[in-house]
């Protein structure tokens, strides 16, 4: 075949691509991070979309989605709510079996309400672990430090979401879900990492990042992850952020973890963990594990922690749990 | 640039313009091509675009040394050879391996209460690095033997920067690849419909069935062995031996594919793996230019099989535990391939004793057959949980929980995991056949209907995969 022929083929099969892949592709730059990238693909992406209501192509598009197997519809950050609901759910605050022991110390971040309650294997424990990928990787590692005889870990973080952006994946209303369908004892989160941009409802209002109107939203959205997180009884461990890399992201680190010390200090079932305090306060690529081994923690990216890392924060949480809330040795790994 | 974005489609538009535009006037066409490499690997992070000019200027600068060497002695061949090697080396050992030679010097010195001298230091491995640092010592090597001449320092930079193959291979050697960048291709005869075959094949592959089988079973089970049932497991170390074929010869389809769609023709990489019937046999189909590249710079550098039976053993597990290190910088790699060095010396080891015994190398006949493909995709599978684990004590809880969780639920075995499973086992065993003829009645169709086509193939892959694309698992080594 002749490449000028070649290039007919290639233009036409992307052509075609485009305009039956123009909705999703509309709807992904909506969410996309606010710059000089989001607004180049809706400028390009407006006309197509207008070409293709005007032809109703759309409906051609809609419907060989459907075909596939997949809602046209859906939200670009993915659908809300776990997938596996448990059989039975008992809310937390009248789950069988007995309180754990009061801590005996009570450090300034701890908070004032009941232990957890004993878990047992008819009624295990539901702990919950939400956020972004810093969840996504903290979530397997809190699963294989609790036994899963007496507690039952949901992995619920995803990967780029983040307080700023319900257009993309509102974090409260999965919040509702997760709370609804899971009824957790525990909730873990840790988020953020992607929240040094505006904050964009659904309907398009736009907040503008590092505003004073920007840090008050912001709070009332932390505040408002705590409020339906503890709705049902269930308490709230809020992770800080580590220390970054980047000075411009750990000044944003420092002031987004006391946003949500201050949060979680105003609500008796949440309680704030302070990475900072167990990682130490700068940025430190390898560390000691607990067994005394220096292990590479952090990745290259200088936010994310390896697996060793994970384990690391994961065992500290686990540790803090059995200290401050009761959490019974009989329930970590 | 990752090849199933936006970003990379642009790109190849441009790229694909300006390769046949230019194609009949040769400096500025390589110029040209040199520039878009370099713009297709500074998207991932424009600073360390240096690097890769680096290792090109060490790999030009040893090649003609070792030219240059050959009338002088012996003696004085090998050092110059061996200085460039080391030289063209040296940034792959420090990007890569520095990390972890410093950390376990630092823990060995623990435990007997010293310090290290050594300061531990994070540092970023560059995209691709292992591939094009191979490649530029395959070029010093093959001017060293005679093989290759040394090539003008365009060409030098372009066969190690060429975008098709820059960042996960295959592995082109220099006489297969510079040959065709002296010579302007033939715009008359682009094998398109080979390239459209292995372009969208590939992305499928990538896209839905790599992507589907990591988040359905293999990244949850591996992530967290001891929430997951002894059969989870099992299918999750399956599973995976589906992901990083699906994944790495996806992308070397796909680049293949690109390379064909620009005249270029490219070594075959993979070869229907998991129907191998020992390990031997594996390695020829696996990454055939991986192992190509360790027989012949590494294996035969060490003595190959000329010292006697058993320095050949001892150098088969060597060039399989170095062929490990080279995959990541961990333990777990070098435990897979000491696995797989182990496997290949009893493989061979029982060949020979058949041999003494006047018998075949192996059984032959259906069952035999079957019998020798499903025990060594059993011990591909066993090195597979040792390659995709991110620790020993991963590697342990997988193997615990084989042992102890065979009464637990198994959610994640669902139909759609079986059958995305048992389709990989199956790309294994289908005939070439029917591609050919696919290929062949695309080949007779009008450009619109094949534009047509093209397009709609796109969409229900894009569609049928997840949303955002993760980066390609060979990416990292």
């Amino acid at each position: 075949m002749a490449a000028g022929r070649v290039l007919v083929v290639l233009l036409v099969g992307l052509l075609l691509w485009t305009v039956l892949f123009a909705p999703t592709l509309q709807r992904n730059a909506q969410a996309s991070p606010v710059g000089a990238r989001r607004s180049a693909a809706l400028a390009v992406l407006a006309p197509i979309m207008a070409m293709e209501r005007a032809l109703g192509l759309v409906h051609v598009a809609d419907a060989f989605q459907e075909a596939l197997g997949r809602n046209p519809n859906a939200a670009p950050g993915g659908d809300v709510g776990p997938p596996l609901p448990p059989p039975s759910l008992p809310p937390p605050s009248t789950s069988p079996g007995k309180p754990g022991p009061t801590p005996t110390s009570t450090p300034p971040m701890t908070p004032a309400g009941v232990a957890i309650r004993d878990p047992t294997a008819r009624h295990r424990l539901r702990v919950v672990v939400v956020g972004d990928s810093l969840a996504e990787g903290l979530g397997p590692a809190v699963a294989n430090d609790l036994r899963t005889s007496v507690v039952r870990v949901s992995l619920e973080g995803r990967i780029s979401t983040g307080l700023a952006r319900p257009d993309y994946f509102d974090w409260e209303a999965a919040m509702r879900d997760i709370v609804a369908a899971f009824r957790p004892d525990v909730t873990i989160v840790m988020i953020g990492v992607n929240d040094e941009q505006p904050i964009i409802f659904p309907g398009g209002r736009v907040i503008d990042y590092g505003t004073a109107r920007w840090w008050s939203v912001y709070r009332d959205r932390v505040a408002e992850m705590i409020k339906v997180a503890t709705s049902q009884g269930g308490k709230v461990l809020w992770v800080g952020l580590p220390p970054m890399e980047n000075s411009l992201r750990q000044v944003n680190a420092r002031m987004l973890n006391g946003i949500y010390r201050a949060e979680a200090a105003q609500n008796p079932n949440a309680a704030f963990f302070d990475t900072w305090a167990a990682v130490g306060r700068s940025y430190r690529p390898y560390f000691a594990d607990a067994g005394g081994t220096i292990q590479l923690m952090r990745e290259s990216d200088g936010v994310h922690f390896s697996g060793a890392g994970y384990a690391f924060l994961a065992g500290s949480l686990v540790r803090w749990m059995e200290g401050h809330w009761g959490l019974p040795h009989r329930a970590a790994g | 640039m990752l090849f199933p974005t936006i970003d990379f489609a642009i790109f190849f538009c441009i790229v694909f313009l300006g390769h046949w535009l230019l194609n009949a006037f040769r400096r500025p066409w390589k110029l040209f091509m040199i520039a878009a490499s370099y713009v297709f690997y500074a998207w991932w992070d424009p600073r360390l675009v240096w690097l890769l000019a680096l290792v090109s200027l060490l790999a030009q600068l040893g090649a003609l040394a070792v030219a240059r060497a050959r009338g002088r002695g012996e003696r004085a061949r090998r050092i110059t050879m061996a200085v460039a090697v080391v030289a063209t080396l040296l940034p792959l050992v420090w990007f890569k391996y520095y990390g972890f030679f410093s950390l376990n010097f630092a823990n060995w010195l623990h435990l007997v209460g010293a310090a290290s001298p050594l300061p531990l230091l994070q540092i970023t491995l560059p995209v691709g690095i292992s591939f094009y640092s191979f490649m530029a010592v395959s070029y010093v090597v093959d001017v060293f033997r005679g093989v290759q001449e040394p090539a003008a320092w365009i060409d030098a930079f372009l066969y190690l920067s060429f975008f098709p193959h820059l960042v996960a291979g295959p592995i082109v050697r220099a006489g297969k690849l510079i040959p065709q960048i002296e010579q302007p291709r033939n715009p008359r005869r682009v094998d398109a419909s080979r390239a459209a075959y292995l372009v969208l094949g590939g992305l499928f592959k990538k896209v839905v069935l790599s992507s589907f089988l990591s988040t359905a079973i293999v990244d949850p089970v591996f992530a967290n062995p001891a929430g997951h049932s002894a059969l989870e497991v099992l299918f999750a170390v399956y599973g995976y031996a589906i992901v990083i074929y699906a994944d790495f010869s996806g992308y070397t389809d796909i680049a293949i594919g690109i390379a064909l769609a620009l005249g270029f023709e490219f070594p075959q990489n993979f070869d229907r793996p998991y129907a191998a019937r020992s390990l031997q046999d594996f390695w020829q189909r696996w990454h055939i230019t991986l192992s190509q590249w360790l027989r012949d710079y590494l294996y035969v550098p060490l003595g190959g099989n000329r010292r006697g039976e058993s320095r050949s053993y001892v150098n088969i597990f060597l060039t399989m535990a170095i062929g490990g290190l080279w995959h990541g910088a961990a333990w777990t790699f070098v435990i897979w391939g000491m696995l797989h060095g182990v496997g290949q010396v009893v493989g061979h080891r029982r060949r020979t004793v058949r041999a003494a015994r006047g018998l075949a190398p192996m059984d032959e006949g259906r069952w035999p057959r079957a019998r020798q493909r499903f025990w060594t995709f059993q011990f591909v599978c066993l090195g597979w949980l040792f390659f995709r684990a991110d620790s020993m004590a991963n590697v342990g809880a997988m193997l615990g929980r084989l042992v102890t969780g065979w009464t637990m639920p198994s959610p994640l075995l669902t139909p759609l995991v079986l059958l995305a499973i048992a389709f990989g086992l199956a790309m294994q065993f289908a005939p070439h056949r029917p591609a050919e003829v696919l290929q062949a009645a695309f080949s007779r169709i009008a450009p619109a209907t094949q534009g047509a086509l093209v397009g709609l193939s796109l969409f229900a892959i894009t569609t049928l995969g997840p949303q955002g694309v993760a980066p390609f698992i060979y990416f990292r080594f």
